[in-house]
């Protein structure tokens, strides 16, 4: 209850909207407005509604909260609209309500627009009454209309406004009806006069604390605006506002009223719907039909699996036949484009920069596409028809055994297929925690890329347990993954210093809301499948087309300059280095060095790295494969050296794709490179730990 | 006394009292899961977690929160009790005869007012 002195004005400071507008004298009456609403009330589809595809997606300063901005042309102005992240009150437990009351308070927005989910205005009116006693004008915008009329409630829209105090607007988001009049109101409510915010007026003993506070608040800053939004915190006893405030409270506050504050805030909700709901019927029975099945003790999980299984097949199946088309077309080009350039009588250099390098760099950005797309779209689908909340709560028994969200199981399992889209998918995860672990742990499911190499290595040292060698692999990186999960989780629970058991456990316990199940809407689904393709292109496509060169580089010059050989390249000169490092691994050859760097492009490039490096022709037939075991053989490296670097290759870096993809989701450079040292070192350790123990025997 | 752990699927209980720790009780209160408010189990998992019905809002809880929720019996003078309203699906007994009804009688009923305190 003292003062940090950093902060200290931080709140106090809240200059008058009026003032404010004054000072800034914004062009043409322009708007910032603050779309805020409860999860899984529409806010979303009514916010690209407004603005379609054209919005600006970043992050809230300094935290991996999204921040989404688009602009709307109203009748010759330009409105600013932020999407601000779905929560269900403006306490300050997570950094979601956090970013969203600070920037509400803040003078960047004129008019807050809530938008409440009207077939399940109750929950929705609470968010909406701890708004209104901002201060700021609010519009209500109640959405999904026509899932009240389908259930034969009504309304009413007269008794609505007069008791809330503020103007409330039908709309439907997924309908695009409303539109205009919302805009309209918006328009019409900025904020001209102050608006009343005591639509709740509590008990005389928390009233009378109430302007106690306020006169206090208003003799440190007597330009203050919203005084009766703090001093309604301060009585809750609300942790960051207590620490920025400036002056002591202890004597009017005695102890928190939290619970008398929102039980009274509930009253006044009760007395609202009573009077405004007709015909209540709150329940949906369709939703109640599905989730008897969904979410059925023992059929749950097994219908998950189906799911997911049809996911997977879409993603990887369906999606590698349109590679396929790609990769025809790209080849095609690039045969195409040799042909110019040799007409052209280009030199070796920048042939092999366009082809090697340029050409492959964005195949290798292309032959992701496919499988991004499709995948957004299944999960924008499991999203939107609200689906996805049942995962976490079907999946959460196994799940939370190793620490994880229930949820966390999708990325996993697409990790099996690709580590792209699989990283990608962990932005369905609401926790930061629970992205950092799972992507932690993605890249140890096997992915396709990897299984040639498997085939590669075990055909040619394990005879008929080849099988058994490459179902091993498997197998390792399911089982280290789940025990990293499991540790990492521990390793958290001490940081927090979570000392009480009780705690530990009611802080990871499953808490979650499962909406109602709907349509999904065509329309939100394309603009989130475009959202994160174009993420995808322009975040982790640069890195991945420079990474590329830069490999194709490595690969190609060597202390002579231009090398056509990938013995006499920088490469080599990298991998005769790392030969000492590999050695306790039992991959102490340059040639394998230099595959293991090429392996970075993708992971079957090992392979054919191999084949060139060892000079092997035909890697794919069988004398090909006799030939190159024979000079394996002849140089020492045999079925342990063999096993060693199949251990090598499942732990470490899956390509620089999953690095790029990476860094887009975590937002930071310190988890990436972190992430980046400890595949490192994994594989590093476990390939030693296999080769020495294994030597012990063999 | 009964926890919303041991509830049984399908039927309504009363919040009693909670005896969750901070930040998870915070959590559920601005959530309306608080003294006195009705809410309807809907079904159980294997792992023990629950899906109830609270304010309109299906919410999956995980056992160990679960456990600290205190519940009991709804008893016939809850109907008439302050907290009425709390009760999640009250009409939906009666089913599809209520949506014939299509009543607007409420309309008429003239407001208490909104400024009134609590006792």
């Amino acid at each position: 209850m003292t003062s940090t002195n950093s902060n200290q004005d931080k709140f106090l400071n809240n200059r008058n909207p009026n003032t404010a507008m004054k000072n800034k004298m914004r062009k043409a009456e322009e708007l910032n407005i603050g779309f805020i609403g409860n999860p899984n009330s529409g806010k979303t589809t009514l916010f690209n509604a407004y603005t379609g595809a054209q919005l600006k997606v970043a992050n809230w300063p300094g935290v991996t909260v999204e921040k989404k901005e688009g602009a709307l042309r109203y009748h010759n102005h330009v409105h600013k609209l932020v999407d601000l992240p779905g929560i269900y009150s403006l306490t300050s437990y997570s950094i979601e309500e956090k970013v969203s009351r600070q920037y509400i308070l803040s003078d960047d927005v004129d008019v807050i627009v809530d938008i409440a989910d009207a077939s399940n205005l109750e929950r929705n009116l609470y968010l909406t009454l701890q708004l209104i006693e901002i201060g700021k004008p609010v519009v209500l915008a109640l959405n999904m209309m026509d899932i009240v009329k389908e259930r034969g409630m009504e309304i009413d829209l007269h008794r609505l406004p007069e008791m809330l105090g503020i103007p409330v607007i039908p709309v439907s988001a997924r309908k695009k009806t409303g539109l205009d009049i919302l805009m309209h109101a918006v328009s019409h409510h900025k904020a001209s006069e102050p608006k009343s915010n005591d639509v709740v007026v509590y008990s005389e003993l928390i009233e009378d604390k109430i302007t106690k506070i306020i006169e206090r608040l208003r003799e440190y800053n007597p330009d203050i605006h919203n005084p009766r939004f703090y001093a309604i915190k301060l009585l809750e006893n609300d942790s960051e506002i207590m620490g920025n405030c400036p002056f002591d409270v202890s004597d009017i506050v005695d102890r928190s009223y939290e619970t008398e504050i929102i039980n009274r805030k509930y009253d006044f909700i009760e007395e609202v719907i009573e009077e405004v709901l007709v015909n209540r019927q709150e329940r949906s029975e369709l939703t109640d039909k599905i989730d008897n099945v969904l979410t059925h003790r023992i059929l749950g999980i097994p219908i998950f699996l189906g799911i997911m299984g049809l996911v997977f097949f879409l993603t990887f199946t369906l999606g590698d036949g349109i590679k396929g088309i790609f990769e025809g077309w790209l080849e095609s080009f690039s045969v195409w484009t040799e042909d110019v350039l040799l007409a052209l009588n280009a030199g070796a250099i920048l042939k092999s920069l366009i082809i090697d390098g340029i050409i492959t760099g964005v195949g290798t950005i292309l032959t992701f596409l496919p499988n991004i797309a499709i995948l957004f779209l299944a999960l924008a689908f499991l999203e939107d028809s609200g689906y996805m909340a049942r995962v976490t709560y079907v999946m959460n028994g196994i799940m939370n055994k190793i620490g994880l969200t229930g949820r966390a199981f999708i990325p996993m399992l697409l990790g099996f297929g690709c580590t792209v889209p699989a990283i990608m998918a962990t932005r369905t995860l609401e926790n930061v925690r629970d992205r950092r672990k799972t992507i932690l742990i993605t890249p140890f499911m096997s992915c396709s890329a990897k299984i040639p190499v498997y085939v590669l290595l075990s055909g040619m040292f394990f005879g008929k347990f080849a099988t058994l060698a490459a179902l091993s692999m498997y197998i390792i990186g399911l089982v280290s993954g789940l025990l990293i999960a499991f540790a990492a989780t521990k390793i958290e629970d001490k940081a927090d210093q979570l000392k009480s058991p009780d705690e530990k456990s009611e802080v990871n316990q499953l808490l979650i809301e499962l909406p109602e199940y709907k349509n999904p809407n065509a329309y939100s689904i394309l603009i989130y499948v475009w959202e994160n393709v174009k993420a995808y292109l322009s975040k982790a496509g640069t890195t991945i087309f420079l990474a590329s060169v830069v490999l194709w580089f490595i690969l190609s010059f060597g202390t002579t300059g231009y090398v056509e050989d990938m013995s006499q390249s920088f490469g080599a000169v990298i991998g005769h280095f790392l030969v000492p490092a590999l050695e306790p691994a039992g991959l102490g050859f340059w040639q394998i060095g230099v595959s293991l760097i090429s392996g970075l492009a993708a992971k079957e490039v090992v392979v054919s790295s191999m084949g060139i490096l060892f000079g092997i022709t035909s890697i794919d037939s069988a004398i090909g494969l006799s030939a190159m075991h024979q000079t394996l053989g002849v140089m020492g490296f045999g079925a342990l050296n063999a096993y060693s670097m199949m251990i090598f290759v499942l732990f470490y870096t899956p390509c620089v794709a999953t690095l790029a993809v990476t860094a887009q989701e975590l937002k930071a450079a310190k988890w990436t490179t972190f992430l980046l040292i400890f595949q490192l070192t994994f594989a590093w350790i476990a390939s030693v730990l296999v080769y020495q123990i294994g030597s012990l025997f063999i | 006394m009964m926890t919303l752990k041991d509830s049984q699927n399908g039927k309504k209980y009363i919040i009693e009292k909670s005896t969750l720790k901070q930040p998870v009780k915070q959590r559920l209160e601005a959530l309306g899961l608080i003294e006195g408010t009705m809410v309807r189990k809907i079904n159980e998992a294997l792992d023990g977690s629950i899906i109830f019905m609270v304010r309109g809002t299906r919410l999956a809880m995980g056992k160990e929160i679960a456990k600290f929720i205190f519940v009991r019996d709804v008893t016939a003078s809850d109907t008439k009790h302050k907290k009425r309203s709390h009760v999640i699906g009250l009409k939906d007994n009666s089913g599809k005869n209520l949506r014939d009804s299509n009543g607007i009688g409420h309309r008429d009923v003239i407001g208490i007012g909104r400024k009134i305190g609590v006792e």
